[in-house]
């Protein structure tokens, strides 16, 4: 395939773990207001496990235990919810700014781990990733296959939190974020329903973490900085908190400005690093959005549930 | 059917309430009047369980309620509204009023994912009785404005309204006329007495117009400092030495 093209394939896919990620976030902060700066640590636990699950055995890091690459996702996706759960319940009740500040620091420690441990992980290292179905697809083709299951499990998981955030749910989760006192009084348990998001929008990361590693197939702690989790919110900000199209658009449009950057490298004059340059870009554009349309580019839908279609 | 025995809330030194001890009756639409700051607002805050009491018992039915959390004080069909309204500003009017309801079905994501007809189904219903409410408070033409934009006396009705979603046995209304007009606060009132004529719902509410509190109440309770200062009907609180001199004496 030719380069340009092989390069598109490369790009949406990436574009498309992004947006996994920015769909997780949108549903506890978009919708809900719960504040996760750990965005990176789940989506390193996503990342690891499956690649433990799916890798052949190895003496260098846990596991491989090669199953199939569909058990590797459900067991990503499950096992960062379980540290959602463990990180979440002693925290979810006390006041919100406990969360932000437990979840950075559970994302450092997550990557402190991985560099660390180098007998599970392979340390600074990194570790390879299995290509999923590789021998049942032409390795012209390979690419564009993996975008399709890359697709395939966005397209699912867009309709399911669509579904999910369009219901009663999604309409007692706006009601927290509004103004908690009120879905108190009208007898929501407000704890249960933030634990219940901060669980499901942190499996969504392991989600993203297993996509990206079977896509990228090979990871380092480098890929988990928290630089990821700031894009991410950039994402949702940009893109539209509350609406799971938005933060989709955010998704593509960050990556695209992310990945241009790296073509100016040829024209900027030597000595300037590209990578703060880009950063300063991002940063600026998400200033620029703020001022313009501070909802986001495509703001939430005015109606909270619409499942009767009116 | 709600009991208050000696209760007692204080915030840093303020002994915001103070020893209350009063019952609300069933079927009765009980005032509870004082001067500002006499620890009406706080009273309700405990009841309602938005705060726990440093002393004393609360107890509806018959059980006592001040150690539940506040979320399940509705489901025991008390509810409320807030002095200080608290619309859901980035929401509809009628969303504000859908979220009320108790126990919906598609609160849950698992009924929202793969239980949609049922979910539907009381959805429509929830949607009927919202709509209803709307017509009610003559507010149908707001259904889709968003909360932020009401007027202040347009926030009240709504607060209001979303004790109507919930079919409560007693409603706790927190100063319901500030702001609204007088037609509209006569037709509250109307409603107000036809639901515990034809319904049995108990109200409790504190305000401030005195006209409409003598004539909508029996009995009135008068609190000033956090104390409870009389009881009675209409007659007597307007006759009570002590009731005058609070009020007078500020
Ligand atoms: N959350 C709070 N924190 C501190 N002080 C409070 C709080 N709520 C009420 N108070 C104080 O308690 C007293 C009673 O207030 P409140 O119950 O609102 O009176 P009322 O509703 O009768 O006007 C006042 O002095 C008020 O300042
Ligand atoms: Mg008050």
């Amino acid at each position: 395939m030719s380069g340009s093209v092989g390069f598109l394939i490369f790009f949406l896919t990436y574009a498309i773990v992004y947006g996994i990620l920015a769909i997780g976030l949108n549903i506890q902060w978009g919708f809900t207001g719960l504040v996760n700066f750990g965005v990176a640590g789940f989506f390193a636990v996503g990342a690891y496990v499956a690649a433990f699950i799916t890798g052949a055995p190895s003496q260098y890091h846990l596991g491989g235990f090669g199953l199939p690459f569909p058990v590797g996702l459900l067991v990503a996706t499950v096992v960062s919810g379980i540290f959602a759960l463990i990180l979440g319940f002693p925290v979810i009740r006390l006041r919100e700014d406990y969360l932000a500040i437990v979840t950075i620091g559970f994302a450092e420690i997550v990557r402190l781990v991985i560099v660390t441990e180098r007998h599970i992980t392979k340390g600074p290292y990194g570790m390879g990733v299995i290509k999923p179905y590789n021998d049942m697809v032409p390795a012209s083709f390979y690419g564009l296959f993996y975008l399709g299951i890359a697709i395939a499990v966005l397209l699912v998981l867009y309709l399911a939190m669509e579904r999910a955030v369009r219901s009663p749910w999604g309409r007692a989760l706006r009601t927290i974020r509004e103004d908690e006192r009120v879905a108190v009084a009208f007898g929501k348990n407000v704890n249960s329903f933030k634990l219940q998001v901060l669980v499901l929008g942190s499996m969504i990361f392991g989600l993203a973490g297993a996509v990206f590693g079977h896509f990228f197939n090979f990871i380092t702690p480098d890929h988990f900085l928290p630089m990821e989790t700031f894009l991410v919110w950039v994402m949702v900000m940009a893109g539209g908190s509350g609406n799971n199209l938005g933060v989709l658009f955010g998704a593509l449009a960050i990556r695209g400005v992310w990945e241009g950057m790296m073509f100016l490298s040829d024209v900027l004059p030597t000595g300037i690093q590209i990578g703060a340059v880009r950063l300063a870009v991002i940063g600026l554009l998400l200033v620029l959005v703020v001022m313009v349309k501070p909802e986001g580019v495509l703001g939430e839908k005015k109606t909270a549930s619409d499942i009767l279609g009116e | 059917m709600l009991e208050v025995i000696n209760l007692e809330k204080s915030f840093g030194g303020i002994r915001a309430v103070d020893g209350c001890t009063f019952a609300v009756e069933n079927n009765t639409i009980t005032g509870l009047i004082g001067p500002n700051g006499a620890g009406k607002t706080t009273v309700f805050n405990l009841i309602s369980g938005f705060y726990s009491p440093d002393g004393g018992k609360i107890v509806l039915n018959g059980s006592r309620i001040d150690q539940l959390p506040a979320h399940r004080v509705p489901h025991l069909r008390l509810s409320r509204t807030f002095q200080i309204t608290r619309e859901l500003g980035k929401m509809t009017v009628i969303d504000n009023l859908m979220v009320a309801p108790l126990d919906q079905m598609g609160e849950t994501l698992f009924n929202s994912w793969f239980r949609l007809r049922s979910v539907k189904r009381q959805e429509r219903k929830i949607r009927e009785k919202a709509l209803y409410v709307l017509d009610f408070l003559e507010i149908p033409n707001l259904k889709d404005e968003y909360a932020s934009n009401l007027s202040g006396g347009q926030k009240k009705l709504l607060e209001f309204g979303r004790t109507m979603m919930t079919d409560p046995e007693i409603i706790l209304l927190d100063e319901p006329g500030a702001g609204v007009n007088p037609t509209l606060m006569k037709k509250l009132n109307g409603y107000i007495e036809r639901l515990r004529g034809e319904e049995g719902v108990t109200f409790f509410l504190i305000e401030h117009d005195m006209d409409l509190v003598m004539k909508l109440c029996d009995p009135i309770i008068v609190m000033n400092d956090g104390k409870v200062l009389a009881e009675g009907t209409a007659v007597e609180i307007q006759k009570n030495r002590k009731v005058l001199d609070a009020y007078l004496g500020g």
